[in-house]
């Protein structure tokens, strides 16, 4: 049986229809497709009369260290379903795992909360990004919803529909990510604006409009995704890249990937491989490819956007923006990591993202932290 | 633009449950950016992150008038948090079956049909660690998921899982053609 069946939610879109064709035209394989669906469907009722409501399974998982999270109420309807959960966690160890998770991820939580707290409370931190604004209009929006008990369709964004045309502007000071069906994500640094064209039969749009500053995150599928700008004209298939855009110059920085970039005639243009940059000046042709320190290029994007880059270069990267020590092992210095983390996250997250990739490991010291190649 | 310190977040809870529409606001904006690092660090994708955190806000928002104390606010916010990110894993595979085969409809075999097959005889001809997997499969997690839970390789799960189909595939093919008999024979 081919693997793609196990997992149809990562194929492309190309993927998926060459797999159709195929269970259209193959009896054997479609019914094992369906025989595979079949056992899924009936393992997730099975777990829907094992596991019940969520509520009382997130009740279970939080008691044995946050019984005093839970209210009078969901006390007693644990109490009702104890029985019959205690008995799945014997039987079953994916329940048990389940548990486990749901308690992993209460302690994320309280990680992040009591980070939260802890940082509003702390004075010159060092550089930080402009706050996201959405919450305060998120919060007029419930504040809406709760005065009139009706549940309305709530946006992050201040989105304005003309026909199909849709446009998400972002104020200056704020940054708002913009996600499309298709798993595109568009990172705007306010001021911004993005339009297009939606429409409810496609995934994403062909092109868009940008006016400011925005990181792309282009899911490939084939089709190529054209950004337009006052002054140039971007084109990509999957790639991540940083426009911003006045309207007499944009500057393109490409993080992965491969994009041209032309004026916004749509004369002959340039190629861009990952790290390289141009410029494109009103009416003139863009500029020549240059070289250019990722990081430093789309710092404005709230980003550290590491390709490729040495782990020693990426210590003292992060050491600088954090204010924080971090030392490398001798064996890791040298090893090449590639990721894009968003620069409000806490320094020790990042390090753990980056210690993963490594099968290393990140050890608190008096003064920071330390990435080393063994156990700690 | 509301203030984001949380120093304030007792004295937000209280001015918002006397419907103080600025406090609600800077207790948004308090709240946000904490649940959208939550589910970007939990799922990764943020093609779902604004729903995600949109609805577990309404959850908060709407059992605002249970908090009977501020500083409880934290285990309401957890518990939102919590509540949304196990229905996102419990429903991301639901109906998604009939995705790739939306040109097939005499093959598809709907989830209450499916209840006919008898889970128990085919999981048991798997080993417990690949039954275990693909329960975790079905319960909402990605193989690089659980390949993190059970301390192995996102390749090493898919094969597991592979392994484990090929060794239910007659089983179940026969078990689904005897549900699609009995079906013709309701019609």
């Amino acid at each position: 049986m081919t693997h793609e069946l196990f997992d149809i939610e990562d194929l492309s879109a190309e993927e998926r229809r060459r797999l159709a064709e195929r269970l259209r035209s193959d009896e054997d394989l479609r019914r094992q497709f369906v025989a595979w669906n079949a056992l899924g469907a009936a393992i997730r009722d099975e777990q829907d009369q094992l596991l019940g409501d969520t509520k009382i399974l997130v009740a279970y998982a939080l008691e044995a260290k946050r019984r005093s999270f839970l209210s009078k109420g969901e006390s007693a309807e644990l109490a009702a379903a104890r029985a019959r959960l205690d008995a799945a966690m014997e039987d079953n160890p994916a329940v048990a795992d389940i548990v486990s998770r749901i308690q992993q991820d209460a302690d994320v939580f309280d990680k992040l909360w009591q980070s939260s707290t802890h940082r509003s409370g702390t004075k010159n931190r060092g550089p930080r990004p402009p706050r996201r604004s959405g919450a305060a209009r998120l919060g007029w929006r419930i504040a809406a919803v709760a005065a009139t008990a009706v549940f309305i369709g709530i946006l992050l964004f201040i989105v304005q529909r003309d026909n199909s045309r849709v446009s998400i502007e972002v104020a200056e000071g704020s940054i708002e990510e913009v996600s499309m069906r298709d798993g595109t994500n568009v990172r705007m640094v306010g001021p911004a604006t993005l339009s297009y064209v939606a429409s409810e039969s496609i995934a994403r749009p062909s092109s868009v409009d940008l006016s400011g500053s925005a990181y792309f995150d282009v899911v490939g599928s084939g089709i190529p995704f054209v950004v337009r700008t006052a002054t140039a004209r971007v084109s990509v298939l999957g790639t991540n890249f940083g426009l911003r855009a006045t309207p007499d110059v944009t500057d393109v920085v490409l993080a992965s990937g491969r994009l041209s970039v032309s004026g916004a005639a749509d004369e002959a243009g340039v190629v861009l491989e990952p790290g390289f940059a141009s410029t494109v000046v009103k009416g003139q042709a863009p500029s020549a490819p240059e070289a250019v320190d990722l990081t430093d290029a789309l710092s404005w994007a709230g980003l550290f956007v590491f390709r490729g880059t040495t782990v020693a270069e990426i210590a003292e990267k992060l050491s600088h923006h954090y204010g924080s020590t971090i030392s490398v092992g001798h064996d890791l210095g040298r090893q090449l990591v590639s990721g894009t983390f968003d620069r409000d996250r806490e320094l020790q997250e990042v390090l753990e993202v980056v210690a993963a990739s490594l099968g290393a490991s990140v050890v608190p010291t008096d003064d920071g932290f330390r990435l080393t190649g063994t156990a700690p | 633009m509301p203030r984001v310190c949380g120093d304030h977040i007792e004295e937000w809870v209280a001015s918002s449950l006397l419907g103080d529409e600025a406090a609600r606001n800077s207790l948004m904006a308090y709240l946000e950016p904490i649940m959208r690092s939550f589910f970007i660090s939990r799922i990764g994708s943020r093609v779902d992150v604004d729903d995600l955190v949109q609805n577990s806000l309404i959850r908060v928002f709407q059992s605002l008038g249970d908090v009977r104390e501020p500083s409880s606010l934290k285990s309401f916010a957890m518990k939102g948090a919590l509540y949304e990110l196990h229905d996102y894993y419990r429903g991301r595979y639901r109906g998604k079956e009939l995705t790739a085969s939306d040109d097939l409809p005499d093959v598809v075999i709907t989830s209450s049909e499916a209840t006919a097959i008898d889970v128990a005889r085919a999981l048991e001809s798997l080993s417990p660690h690949a039954r275990r997997i693909i329960e975790l499969r079905e319960y909402g997690f990605r193989y690089a998921e659980i390949a993190e839970m059970v301390d192995s390789t996102e390749a090493a799960i898919k094969m597991q899982v592979k392994r484990a189909f090929e060794r239910m595939k007659d089983l179940l093919v026969s078990l689904v053609l005897l549900v699609s008999l009995l079906l013709l024979e309701r019609l």
